[in-house]
């Protein structure tokens, strides 16, 4: 079919709409740090910065980084995956409240996420106090820190990547090619084999774009090392300590060197998943199907699920329950014992107490619709159609995930504090707009990645026999491809509207008077040392999070439904 | 879905504020309280002003005003230690101005060109959990610190990030070339304290609640903060000042280079450093004012009670190598103390 070679007038316009923006608010930026990393005050160019941090302890905090972001994939694969299935094939009691609880580690901003992990798993936390004083012996024998207390952290909140990923494959999967399931099992495979032969093959795509998304979320994570890290070095550690200590061009190449390593990671992705090959011609059976299991099977599956979702709903109760505790009065003991309604009353005493939360539902809707036009024309022309320059602008489209929050937010200051071509010549520093500008081009790579691997997993085929049979583009994309790509569509905008909803690191330095964001509120109460305040104000949040998961769920089945 | 569309779209309304008034903008780390309470107050004798304030740490402050030179965003940055300020000022990142009470402050709490000046004086102390330790068993000098007592009993700021821990750990370097011409003995002194610290944390809240959850006995921090705690929170903290004497950081105020509304900053500098707004910050936020020449009778009793010896130090030979010392304590005596 030609309709993959040539570029029709309106993709040309749709490519154009691309190019502008990795142009102008990803490409740009990037610059800019290359720029300050090879020209330090003064210097017109020079390497020295990086033959600095390449001398100095760039390799030690590389093998860590990397060696931790492995680790955070296997584990988050694991869970999230296993998840995801059990919540697909099964039917059980409650499974319904524990999906969305599932999604909520996202929403857990760093800050108050780590002061929850403190009082569960610290040294002086809930559990490690019970169990030490369980078996009587020192409480610092738990305490989870280094390597395995980054990945633990890593685990918690980036399963839900996987899980996210492989649910919308799996229900895609079984809405086109559960005729393909059907029939391995009718003609005597077993359904090990067909698992392994059908299942997963189809469910590749979302794996790699899982794992990359994962891999590079843990490469910029700066919280975790920061927090479980003790002494070790890691990257995003080291960029940081260069710029406490004003050495900017040592911090910038320590970022560009950790984006390449991020870039080469996704890179061995590509080429790894080039090789195989995977779409399955479907018949579309149009029914929902999937593989049987025995009973015994069932129940372990199910209960294996629900000791999952109550260990990762542990950090959520401990937030709540530190909402209800009085200040000061949790300290030695292993449980809280005085309770209380103050930190919300207040929370509510505060007459804009409502006004960073309105705010960022805004701003979070405002980047989820500029993500979700961006990077659905962006996948579609990545996917479906062949033009130069393509392998650059996918690359373009995953980067800023390996990217540091921090120094997006510079370089976006750096770009449009004065009149700018892609801001149409207007300051952009200090206004709304750069808050949701931010956290579109820091999310842009989760929905680029959730609805390529949609696309990738459909058949085109089914495109070009509608195309055949006289249905014009636009048709086809509306009957047919939009349809079949919703899942991946709706959990890639939900994942991004959640990680905007709380996103700390860049709004800290892009926030204004009229734009404080939900995270720079609690970030208030934690300097006040009000740790009640934020535990209650981060409970709000989580409420926001259960609310957006469920408008999100209703919208995929009310469209499914039409 | 009608009704989110419109709860969407209550949300842009809310959002929309129209507003004449003309906005100055202040970035401080004083917290959400205090800086409410002036904002209040300053309003209320400047009707057409909204002063806007950004509430978040001195080094995210620094790094904002910094990347925002070329368009300052900020009018007043309120608060920084000096350290911080003298960094800034040669980034060209401030602008002068003289206040009426420049006089009041001793010479090393302002800058020499009049790019900032000291509001607040924060003495380091030797802070303790007062429900593991007495005040006679806390450690009462910095060298009791390094007793082999301690080990695993001492938790830190981050260092780095840190002003008041930036501050010690140079004051305790510059001891050791004042007393034998080298920064080396301070250095092993370093190292020793990072054999007794059993963690750096990264903010101050997280090192506050472990203390006070027991995983920690001994912290080093201002007194101020820790006096608050105990009063407001009813931690169980308590403190000893070195008896060999201690460093005192300073807080300022500076007046953005370049800032859109220079006049109405220097009111607003003026106004939250008047006499009646030290003696209210001292009152109600646990600050204490830098200036010499508030009437001791105004203050609180926990400052005017307070005595201690001060150590005698070389700031200019800080703030020539405090970032050379940090980034050497990080390279090579941060986590090398166990080995």
């Amino acid at each position: 079919m030609n309709s993959e070679k040539r570029l029709a007038p309106a993709s040309v316009v749709l490519l154009f709409l691309v190019i502008f923006f990795a142009a102008g608010y990803i490409l740009f930026p990037l610059v800019r740090l290359l720029k300050q990393s090879v020209q330090p005050a003064g210097v017109i160019f020079s390497f020295h910065a990086y033959m600095d941090v390449l001398r100095s302890t760039f390799v030690e905090a590389a093998f860590n980084s990397v060696a931790i972001s492995l680790l955070s994939v296997l584990g988050s694969a694991l869970i999230g995956s296993f998840l995801a299935y059990v919540f697909h094939s099964f039917d059980f009691p409650l499974k319904t409240i524990s999906s969305k609880l599932v999604l909520v580690p996202l929403a857990l901003p760093p800050l108050v996420g780590v002061i929850s992990f403190m009082f569960l798993i610290g040294e002086s936390g809930i559990l490690t106090r019970g169990i030490a004083t369980l078996l009587s012996i020192a409480p610092s024998h738990f305490a989870l820190e280094g390597w395995w207390g980054i990945v633990a952290v890593h685990v918690y909140s980036f399963n839900v990547y996987f899980y996210v990923f492989v649910s919308s494959a799996l229900s895609q999967l079984s809405e086109s090619h559960g005729s393909a399931i059907d029939a391995s099992l009718s003609l005597g495979a077993s359904r090990a084999s067909t698992i392994r032969r059908i299942v997963l093959p189809m469910l590749t795509p979302s794996f790699i774009g899982a794992s990359l998304v994962t891999f590079m979320a843990s490469m910029a994570s700066f919280s975790a090392p920061f927090l479980f890290g003790g002494t070790t070095r890691y990257l995003t550690l080291e960029i940081y300590t260069a710029k406490l200590n004003g050495n900017d061009a040592n911090a910038a190449a320590f970022a560009v060197l950790l984006s390449i390593v991020s870039v080469s990671f996704l890179l061995l992705l590509r080429w790894y998943q080039g090789r195989k090959s995977y779409v399955l011609v479907s018949k579309g059976s149009g029914r929902r199907s999937t593989v049987p299991h025995s009973p015994v099977v069932r129940l372990f599956a199910v209960a294996a699920a629900m000791v999952l979702v109550i260990l990762l709903s542990l950090p959520v109760i401990i937030i709540v329950v530190l909402s209800f505790v009085k200040e000061g009065s949790w300290t030695y003991q292993i449980l809280p014992h005085s309770f209380t309604v103050q930190n919300f009353v207040k929370l509510f005493g505060d007459p804009r107490v409502f006004k960073p939360i309105a705010n960022s539902v805004e701003m979070a809707l405002t980047a989820t619709v500029i993500v979700v036009f961006i990077g659905v024309c962006a996948s579609f022309l990545v996917v479906r159609k062949k033009f130069i320059g393509k392998r650059f602008l996918e690359l373009m489209m995953n980067v800023p995930f390996g990217i540091p929050g921090t120094v997006i937010a510079v370089g976006l200051i750096l770009s449009f504090n004065h009149p700018s071509f892609f801001s149409a010549q207007s300051i952009l520093i200090g206004t709304f707009w750069i808050l949701p500008l931010a956290y579109a081009v820091r999310n842009l790579p989760i929905l680029f990645r959730s609805t390529s691997s949609g696309l990738e997993g459909l058949d085109p085929g089914v495109e070009e026999a509608a195309w055949i049979l006289g249905s014009s583009g636009w048709q086809t994309l509306r009957r047919i491809t939009f349809p079949l790509l919703l899942s991946s569509l709706v959990s890639g905008a939900l994942l991004v509207f959640i990680n905007s909803l709380g996103e700390f690191v860049s709004s800290i330095l892009l926030y204004s008077y009229d734009t404080k964001p939900i995270s720079v509120e609690i970030l208030s109460q934690l300097r006040l040392y009000n740790v009640g305040g934020a535990a209650a104000y981060c409970t709000l949040l989580m409420i926001l999070v259960m609310v957006a998961v469920g408008i999100s769920s209703k919208i995929s089945r009310v469209t499914l439904a039409e | 879905m009608k009704l989110t569309f419109s709860i969407f779209l209550s949300f842009i309304f809310l959002s929309c504020n129209p507003s004449n008034k003309t906005p100055l903008v202040v970035y401080s780390p004083h917290g959400k309280d205090m800086l409410q309470e002036f904002a209040k107050r300053f309003e209320k004798t400047h009707p057409d002003v909204d002063v806007q304030w950004l509430d978040m740490g001195s080094q995210d402050a620094y790094d904002r005003i910094r990347t925002e030179k070329e368009n300052p965003q900020a009018d007043v940055w309120w608060g920084a230690p000096s350290t911080m300020f003298i960094r800034a000022a040669k980034e060209s990142l401030l602008a002068a101005y003289k206040p009426t009470w420049a006089d009041d402050v001793a010479p090393e709490n302002k800058s020499a060109h009049d790019f900032w000046y000291g509001t607040f004086a924060t003495p380091e102390v030797i802070a303790f959990n007062s429900r593991l330790l007495s005040a006679a068993q806390a450690p009462k000098d910095w060298d009791d610190l390094l007793d082999p007592r301690w080990k695993g009993k001492i938790i830190l700021r981050y260092p780095l990030a840190s002003g008041t821990l930036r501050i010690i750990f140079s004051s305790i370097i510059a001891r050791s070339v004042k007393a034998y011409g080298t920064g080396k003995e301070g250095f092993e002194w370093l190292q020793r304290l990072d054999a007794n610290t059993e963690a750096y944390t990264p903010d101050p809240t997280q090192m506050y609640l472990r203390l006070a959850r027991e995983e920690a006995e001994v912290t080093l921090w201002d007194m101020p903060d820790i006096v608050f705690q105990a009063e407001i929170n009813h931690y169980p903290f308590g403190y000893n000042f070195p008896k060999s004497g201690t460093v005192s950081l300073t807080d300022g105020i500076a007046i953005v280079r370049g800032c859109k509304h220079e006049k109405l900053a220097e009111e607003f500098y003026e106004f939250v450093t008047s006499k009646e707004s030290l003696i209210l910050q001292a009152r109600k936020f646990y600050r204490i004012p830098a200036r010499g020449d508030i009437p001791r009778d105004s203050l609180p009793s926990w400052i005017t009670s307070t005595h201690f010896t001060s150590m005698p130090i070389d700031w200019s030979l800080i703030s020539q190598h405090e970032s050379e010392w940090m980034e050497k304590w990080d390279a090579e005596v941060k986590g090398k103390g166990n080995r």
